[in-house]
């Protein structure tokens, strides 16, 4: 019987000593979470909340283990039994003289048989109220509760860095998604790592603009380590496929479907076994090399060598060394066809980077609307485009559009941060050039006149400038005659370099892009 | 030389460990109920004064000696009076005086001249040999007669003439201080002091109960106790209340008070720091345990509790405490600086977080 209500007794300090610990903690615990909701509403981190209430259920399950493996010792048991139930230490002394003998120990054991005997362990250990240290903590975790609830300042703050992370989150999705379709061809390894990588560093960025920094650099060493002459290497390579593939070297149309480098390198194997008498043949063949090659030249100037190298040996009868041009001229031409599938790779990337940075852009001039303020420049003249650039001032970002000659973005006044000007179109006026801030120029042709000259690359006449036909006027014919196939290469880089350098939007520089890459086709 | 008082009467019981049949049979049980008989019988006699009649049985049971301190009056005498009739022992009462030698308490050799003429040293005990010794205002005989008997009462044996003589068990002595008319007296030294049990106040009775007293001491009939024990079962009782056990952590708690009687000690209170230059010695522990015990088996319970020490705290420390001036200029008594260490070194608890 003392064994029997001496365990169930253990049970209850279990409880009684978690009541107690849990009642003593408790005014710190919510001092501890009053302060951390506070923190809350003082700075914009997202964790306070939730770590405030965190703290409880972290104190409160320490208490719980703590009263489950607490030890009680029996001789503290049996205190307790004797001071809750005023027996006089008898379960003290029970406990100490069983089995000790004496005159006494009967009398002992039987006073604490007696007393257990329909005792209460509740009596014995009653919960204490704690009324002030209840009242206390009630008190402050009513008080971290309505912080909580309330609106606070930076429930704003948190939610757009929630949205900002959401969408960043997003975009970096795109990018891997983006990546993983890159990484179908080998050619692109390099880039898919380089997608990735930004990815990763997109998840991790602290803010929008962090982000766009990311994004501008990524693009700007994409930019960087595309070859200038690509349009023109591109249109010259693929225009050399289309070409053999339209009319093969050997064979007859439409029949083979083989690349160019692949035909070159037949065709040189082929020449193996022209014997002499089939001078005809060869002259027609150096003849279509030479024409092949003056394609090249502008473009691809390694398959043009080589090109023009094999038409001038077998126009020579020296179909050995012609055999081992065309040899040259395959192994060029596929290095090319390498090249600009990497190239285009890069672009696709370059385009999802464009894409990525267009909707960092959008979320930005959404969050910096009616807090920003920002100026916007552009003069043109006649159909074209304007950039406009803007300063701006307020925790946002700004946007702003050129219209006609003078574009201005403007924002209610708040706070201080930057803004940026947005691009505009800008049309009217009578002059031929919009003058962007660096100096690029862009050609309307319909705007000259019979007899002027036109230049790429810096002041009309100056000595960067280069010039590359005169003007015919919207009817006349021009007195300039360069074939497209060569032109277009210097127009798609000069094109691009003055797109950079305009500061143009991702989707207009891939615009320009494009538009030179169809051209090119 | 001063003889002792009248009221001398030599042991007769004992000189030892008086063997009895009762002493045999004696359990927890019989005890308690011839604590109770005693009770009841001094109470035939004695009116009110329950706390000080159960002191005094509680000395008896730990076989220790009390120090009674009341004005004269208060029925101390009648007390022990009463307590030797109820258990039929022999007993003797020394007033003692200025004048008052040590030979007058222990006793001494005469020259005994026989019928044949021829002479012969005899001792011839002092009242001190006597199972119940009243030692009347002790504090007014000098310092050599007050050592002669407080030696005896410690060694429960006297020496004469290079020969010791044990006095006879059960052996109590009941001596008593006026708190009043200081002048000329010589006040028990510490050391004296400790080697008494406990010390109980005599207190004044109230009105209801003088005027039983005034009815019973001024009719013509006398009450006497009738004998409810002797000394063979008073003995037997005495080394069964040296068995009942005491729980360690009860030990604990009164070795606890005592160590926080010093002032030097950590868990002293502030008014032992302040006021006390002493704390109580060893025996002070002693004192409590026994008295504890002697509790327990008179409440019919079969082992000590931590209320029983403290409950002997008061009267086993006061006189144990040795105070500085600063307490009397305070008003300060020993009883105020055993409460408050009381009030310092609470009950042992479970020591379990919200438990009892």
């Amino acid at each position: 019987m003392i064994e029997s209500f001496l365990g169930r007794l253990r049970r209850r300090l279990r409880l009684v000593w978690a009541w107690a610990t849990t009642a003593w903690v408790a005014p710190v615990v919510a001092t501890v979470v009053v302060a951390t909701v506070a923190v809350g509403w003082l700075l914009p981190w997202g964790w306070p909340e939730p770590a405030a209430f965190g703290v409880l259920g972290v104190v409160l399950s320490l208490v719980g283990v703590g009263a489950a493996v607490q030890r009680l010792p029996s001789a503290a048991v049996a205190r307790a039994a004797d001071r809750g139930l005023a027996t006089g230490d008898s379960f003290a002394a029970a406990l100490q003289f069983r089995g000790s003998g004496g005159p006494f120990a009967e009398a002992i054991e039987q006073r604490a048989e007696a007393v257990a005997t329909g005792a209460d362990p509740a009596q014995a250990a009653p919960f204490r109220s704690y009324q002030r240290r209840w009242l206390l903590s009630g008190a402050l975790l009513t008080l971290a509760l309505g912080l909580a609830v309330a609106p606070n300042p930076q429930d704003q703050v948190r939610a757009d860095r929630a949205a900002t992370n959401e969408l960043l989150e997003a975009t970096a999705d795109r990018l891997d998604e983006e990546a993983e379709a890159l990484a179908e061809s080998p050619e692109n390894e390099p880039i898919v790592d380089q997608v990735t990588t930004l990815a990763q560093e997109l998840r991790q960025a602290d803010d929008l603009a962090a982000a766009q920094q990311l994004l501008d650099d990524a693009q700007r060493t994409l930019a960087s380590a595309r070859p200038d002459n690509f349009a023109s290497q591109r249109a010259a390579t693929e225009g050399l496929d289309r070409s053999l593939a339209d009319r093969p070297l050997s064979g007859p149309a439409g029949q083979q479907a083989k690349p160019a480098a692949q035909q070159l390198a037949d065709t040189a194997d082929d020449l193996g076994q022209l014997s002499p008498e089939d001078q005809a043949a060869l002259d027609k063949l150096a003849e279509r090399l030479g024409d092949l090659a003056a394609t090249q030249s502008a473009g691809n100037p390694a398959v043009a060598d080589a090109l023009a190298e094999a038409a001038a040996a077998l126009g020579a009868g020296d179909v050995a060394g012609a055999q081992a041009a065309l040899g040259e001229a395959a192994l060029a031409q596929g290095a090319a066809a390498g090249a600009v599938a990497a190239q285009l790779g890069a672009n696709q990337a370059a385009g999802a980077l464009a894409n990525a940075q267009a909707a960092l852009g959008k979320a930005a001039a959404g969050q910096g609307q009616g807090a920003g303020q920002g100026q916007g420049q552009g003069q043109g003249a006649g159909p074209g485009q304007g950039a406009g650039q803007g300063q701006g001032q307020g925790a946002g970002q700004g946007q702003g559009g050129g219209g006609g000659a003078q574009g201005q973005v403007s924002g209610a006044a708040g706070g201080t941060g930057s803004g940026r000007g947005g691009a505009g179109t800008s049309r009217g006026g009578d002059q031929a050039r919009i003058d962007s801030n660096d100096g690029a120029t862009i050609i309307d042709p319909l705007s000259l006149t019979p007899g002027d000259e036109t230049s790429l690359g810096g002041v009309p006449g100056g000595a960067s400038a280069e010039v590359i036909g005169q003007g015919d006027g919207p009817t006349t014919a021009g007195l300039a005659r360069v074939p497209l196939a060569e032109i277009v290469g210097q127009y798609a880089d000069r094109a691009t370099t003055a797109a950079d350098q305009q500061r143009l939007a991702p989707s207009q520089r891939r615009l320009v892009g494009d538009y030179f890459d169809l051209l090119s086709q | 030389m001063t003889e002792p008082t009248a009221d001398h009467q030599t042991a007769t019981s004992g000189n030892g460990t008086p063997a009895s049949a009762s002493a045999v049979d004696m359990t927890p049980e019989r005890c308690a109920e011839t604590v109770a008989a005693i009770e009841a019988e001094i109470g035939r006699v004695i009116v009110g004064q329950h706390a000080l009649v159960k002191e005094v049985l509680r000395a008896l049971l730990a076989e220790g000696h009390i120090l009674l301190e009341g004005v004269p009056g208060l029925g101390k005498t009648m007390l022990l009076k009463a307590l030797s009739e109820s258990l039929d022992m022999p007993w003797s009462r020394i007033q003692f005086t200025p004048d008052l030698m040590p030979a007058d308490i222990v006793g001494t050799q005469i020259l005994h001249q026989g019928a044949d003429g021829a002479r012969e040293l005899q001792f011839r005990p002092g009242p001190i040999t006597a199972n119940l010794v009243l030692a009347d205002e002790v504090n007014r005989a000098t310092p050599k007669t007050q050592s002669a008997m407080l030696e005896a009462m410690q060694e429960r044996a006297v020496t004469i003439a290079g020969e010791t003589r044990p006095l006879p068990r059960p052996f109590m002595v009941m001596a008593t201080q006026n708190p009043l008319e200081m002048e000329g007296t010589y006040p028990l030294p510490e050391a004296q002091l400790d080697r008494f049990l406990l010390k109980a106040i005599v207190p004044f009775p109230s009105a209801d109960e003088l005027v039983t007293i005034i009815e019973r001491t001024t009719g013509s009939a006398t009450t006497q106790p009738r004998p409810v024990a002797d000394a063979g079962t008073v003995s037997a009782m005495v080394a069964l209340t040296r068995q009942v056990p005491v729980p360690d952590h009860v030990v604990r708690h009164a070795v606890d008070l005592v160590v926080a009687s010093h002032p030097d000690h950590e868990q002293a209170p502030e008014a032992i720091r302040r006021y006390v230059r002493y704390g109580a010695s060893p025996r002070g522990v002693q004192a409590m345990i026994l008295t504890a015990k002697a509790t327990a088996i008179m409440d019919g319970r079969p082992s000590v509790s931590v209320a029983d020490i403290r409950a002997a705290a008061v009267p086993a420390l006061r006189h144990r405490l040795v105070v500085g001036y600063e307490a009397t200029a305070d008003a300060t008594s020993t009883d105020d600086l055993v409460e408050a260490l009381l009030a310092q070194v609470t009950e042992p608890t479970s020591g379990i977080r919200g438990a009892p």
